[in-house]
């Protein structure tokens, strides 16, 4: 930096408004400059159009002293992102054969995100040369969360190396030593493709109880298992260097490794239709703005009338000052008053691990129209869900506030994605006849297990530990419950649609309700509280064990 | 404040009956602007309405104050014991004197009459959160433009007898000022008080136009204290 003081990093991003044409989402992040010193800022930027460039610039006492537009390859813009964190900027030449969309993405450890969230747009981290001594806590947190909240992690073992200690809750296997393979059959079995021949340097592994592990010649050199929503591979072979490099197998290995993308439950997109946004009009405001009007100007009447003079002038120049005063404090608190910030969090508990990842979408309903500041919960990055204008996103510590000149005749709605620590679960006895549940500290009401296109209705659950009879009768279709506007499962709806939406292709049931716990939400920057009324916090948690019991037949 | 003709303008002017109806009047329309402008509309706007309702209030405010005060130093309106320029010279006081008393009672006049609207355009800002820098940006242009329109009345008042002559040609300039600039091509346009008041409000307004009106406003100072030395023996 050239000089010390107050600094900004502006990036801005061009989007698309239906109703106002182009506008600027600008992303904000406020330091403390110091002369001759090299600063290094994470900006978490979301970029609406990728045609357009970003513009990025550094702001120093409130002037602009650099900037530089950054235009996005086509060809680094991907269907499917792949990234290897490797010393070697090679071996993953075999993903086009996998997805004509997959763009892979060599990086080094330090460029892995701090925030989990910065991952959304990942669908395969691959851990190849990690040292975790360079990573943060921040950036070892971070991962661990994308992955138990539905990220999917290959980690290369490679010789004399140990695993990252960090990752040791989600992985699958450790490590047993070097072994050296003289053929590989099961890996041409497995991977439709016969493995080179030996002798094929891999690491044996010691899988963890219920972990998928694929042998060669006897020996375990793959083994992976579910950690939370997410999946965790380790590979004691490498695909990415010779012989394996140039066998034709790996492409099915690595297309196994990537997956299919499991479809999100909720669209945000459609949420904020859902929201049911309420903008009261305050009429005490308007019935005491015109009292006051006519005091005022009923009062300044009659002092100018009985006295006609400069002094009397004077008078009337006082009252006009208090007038100011009284007037602008009516008309902030009418302002106040009438701007509501309705929501809903969607909190998805990830299966057997202490986190669950929220989804909020916020509509502000400002009635005067005008500016309006909202506050996201810390630690989440946060976004305007539809464009209305242009839109200012600062952020201090870990928290953004986003602030845009909001219309009258429409909400500004905004998302948000965080993660909280949470525990609860629910499992089916053998016989799936028993729910189990555990809410921990709030209860749950209107439960309702989900399972494939079907509802079936619990009622309200207590907090705690409680276990509840599902019989096989009393199953309701989704898209009847669905339909009902006063339930919080008008949520699952699809978009543009009156039927469920991806919550009935799940693969597993769910159990959802309104939740009474605290969730994270936004906040009015005038206000600094979250208005109950207006947040609706809906939790899914999935469900262990077999699938329920269907009268009639399983779905 | 040590200017004769400044103190017994603003005498005159705090005891008239004529300018306490107007100051009614005035306050009156603003009012009842402000109240009906205050529910919120809800309905569907089109995307190019920039314009809000405290912009439309500060344009009626500008129109008002301007055409009153332009009105008054022209004797249009003639205010009950106000002595006009040219019975002023036979005062005797001199025409450096008499100009300089009548424009700073021009002045104190739109400041009082901006004074008596504020808390009504307050209203109307505040519940819209208007920015303040920009109503403060919109004030003083109205004020500019409403003593620059003062001091043309003036000299209007001094350079034409003719009564129906002198009001044809203060409407007319008007007229000019606030439709007729509309027909220039842009950035003069911005000279439109209607079109700099919003403007100076999103705080676009040149410096120029500011300075303009200023220039204006003293060129016809001038110009009176010229007419009026016609009078002196």
């Amino acid at each position: 930096m050239p000089a010390a003081g107050p600094a900004e990093l502006v990036v801005e991003t061009a989007a698309l408004a239906p109703v106002t044409g182009r506008v600027t989402v600008s992303t904000v992040v406020p330091f403390q400059a110091v002369a001759g010193v090299v600063q290094r800022l994470r900006v978490p930027v979301v970029i609406q159009d990728v045609r357009r460039p970003l513009r990025v610039r550094l702001m120093l006492g409130g002037r602009s002293i650099a900037g530089a537009e950054v235009l996005l390859d086509p060809a680094r813009i991907a269907g499917r992102l792949v990234v290897l964190v490797s010393d070697v900027r090679a071996g993953l030449g075999a993903l086009r054969r996998v997805d004509e969309r997959a763009v892979d993405a060599y990086v080094t450890a330090d460029a892995l995100p701090s925030l989990w969230q910065e991952y959304t747009g990942v669908d395969l981290v691959v851990l190849r040369d990690l040292d975790p001594a360079r990573l943060s806590d921040a950036q070892r947190t971070s991962l661990l969360t994308w992955v138990r909240l539905g990220g999917r992690l290959v980690v290369i073992a490679r010789p004399g190396a140990p695993l990252p200690a960090f990752l040791m809750p989600v992985l699958p296997a450790h490590l047993r030593g070097l072994a050296v393979l003289a053929a590989a059959p099961e890996l041409g079995a497995r991977f439709g493709s016969p493995a080179p021949g030996g002798p094929i340097a891999a690491v044996a592994l010691v899988p963890q109880p219920g972990a998928a592990v694929v042998r060669a010649g006897g020996v375990p050199v793959i083994a992976g298992d579910r950690a939370g929503d997410g999946y965790v591979s380790v590979w004691g072979i490498d695909p990415t260097v010779p012989p394996l490099a140039e066998w034709n197998g790996r492409t099915r290995l690595w297309a196994n490794a990537l997956s299919v993308p499991a479809p999100a439950v909720v669209d945000a997109s459609a949420l904020a239709g859902r929201l049911g946004v309420r903008g009261p009009v305050d009429r005490f405001s308007h019935a005491a703005a015109g009292l006051l009007i006519a005091l005022y100007v009923g009062g300044l009447a009659i002092v100018r009338r009985r006295r006609p003079t400069v002094a009397g002038a004077a008078v009337g120049a006082a009252a006009a000052v208090f007038a100011v005063v009284a007037l602008t404090t009516l008309a902030v608190g009418a302002r106040a008053r009438s701007t509501v910030l309705t929501q809903v969090a969607i909190v998805e508990q990830a299966p057997e691990a202490p986190v669950a990842r929220v989804l909020i979408v916020a509509a502000a309903t400002v009635p005067y129209g005008g500016p309006a500041e909202v506050v996201a919960p810390s630690g989440a990055t946060a976004a305007p869900a539809a464009m209305t204008g242009d839109v200012r996103i600062r952020w201090r510590d870990a928290t953004a506030a986003l602030d845009s000149v909001v219309r009258p005749d429409m909400p500004w709605v905004l998302q948000a994605l965080t993660a909280v620590p949470l525990r609860t679960s629910a499992r089916f006895d053998d016989a799936a006849q028993t729910l189990t549940v555990d809410l921990g500290i709030a209860g749950l009401r209107d439960a309702a297990v989900w399972w494939h296109g079907l509802v079936r209705p619990l009622g309200d659950l207590p907090a705690g530990r409680s276990a509840h009879r599902v019989p096989g009768d009393g199953w309701r279709r989704a898209a009847d419950v669905v339909t009902d506007d006063r339930s919080a499962a008008r949520f699952f709806r699809a978009a543009d649609s009156q039927e469920p939406g991806a919550i009935a292709q799940l693969s597993r049931p769910v159990l959802v309700g309104e939740w009474s716990g605290p969730a994270p939400a936004f906040v009015l920057a005038e206000r600094r509280r979250v208005d109950p009324a207006a947040q609706d916090v809906v939790l899914l948690i999935p469900i262990d064990g077999p699938p329920p019991v269907v009268r009639g037949g399983q779905p | 404040m040590n200017n004769p003709v400044f103190r017994g303008d603003l005498r005159a002017r705090a005891a008239s009956r004529k300018i306490f109806a107007i100051e009614l009047f005035y306050l009156g329309v603003l009012g009842v602007l402000a109240w009906l402008g205050m529910p919120p509309e809800l309905g569907a706007q089109p995307a190019e309405r920039a314009a809000s309702l405290t912009t439309a209030l500060l344009v009626v405010q500008a129109i008002i104050i301007t055409y009153f005060v332009s009105a008054c130093a022209s004797q249009e309106i003639a205010v009950e014991t106000e002595k006009s320029p040219v019975d002023l010279v036979f005062a005797p006081f001199a025409p450096r004197s008499i100009v300089a008393g009548k424009s700073l009672a021009t002045l104190a006049t739109v400041g009082y009459w901006l004074l008596l609207g504020a808390p009504l355009v307050a209203l109307s800002a505040g519940i819209r959160r208007d920015p303040a820098a920009g109503l403060v940006s919109a004030g003083v242009l109205i004020a500019v433009v409403a003593w620059s329109m003062g001091q043309l009345g003036l000299w209007l008042g001094v350079a034409i007898e003719s009564e129906f002559s002198r009001t044809l040609a203060h409407w007319g300039l008007l007229t000019l000022v606030f439709v007729g600039t509309l027909a220039l091509p842009l950035p003069v346009r911005t000279i439109n008080p209607v079109l700099g008041i919003a403007a100076a409000q999103s705080g676009a307004l040149s410096a120029a136009v500011y300075a303009g009106y200023l220039v204006f406003g003293m060129a016809c100072d001038a110009g009176a204290r010229m007419t009026l030395r016609r009078y002196v023996v």
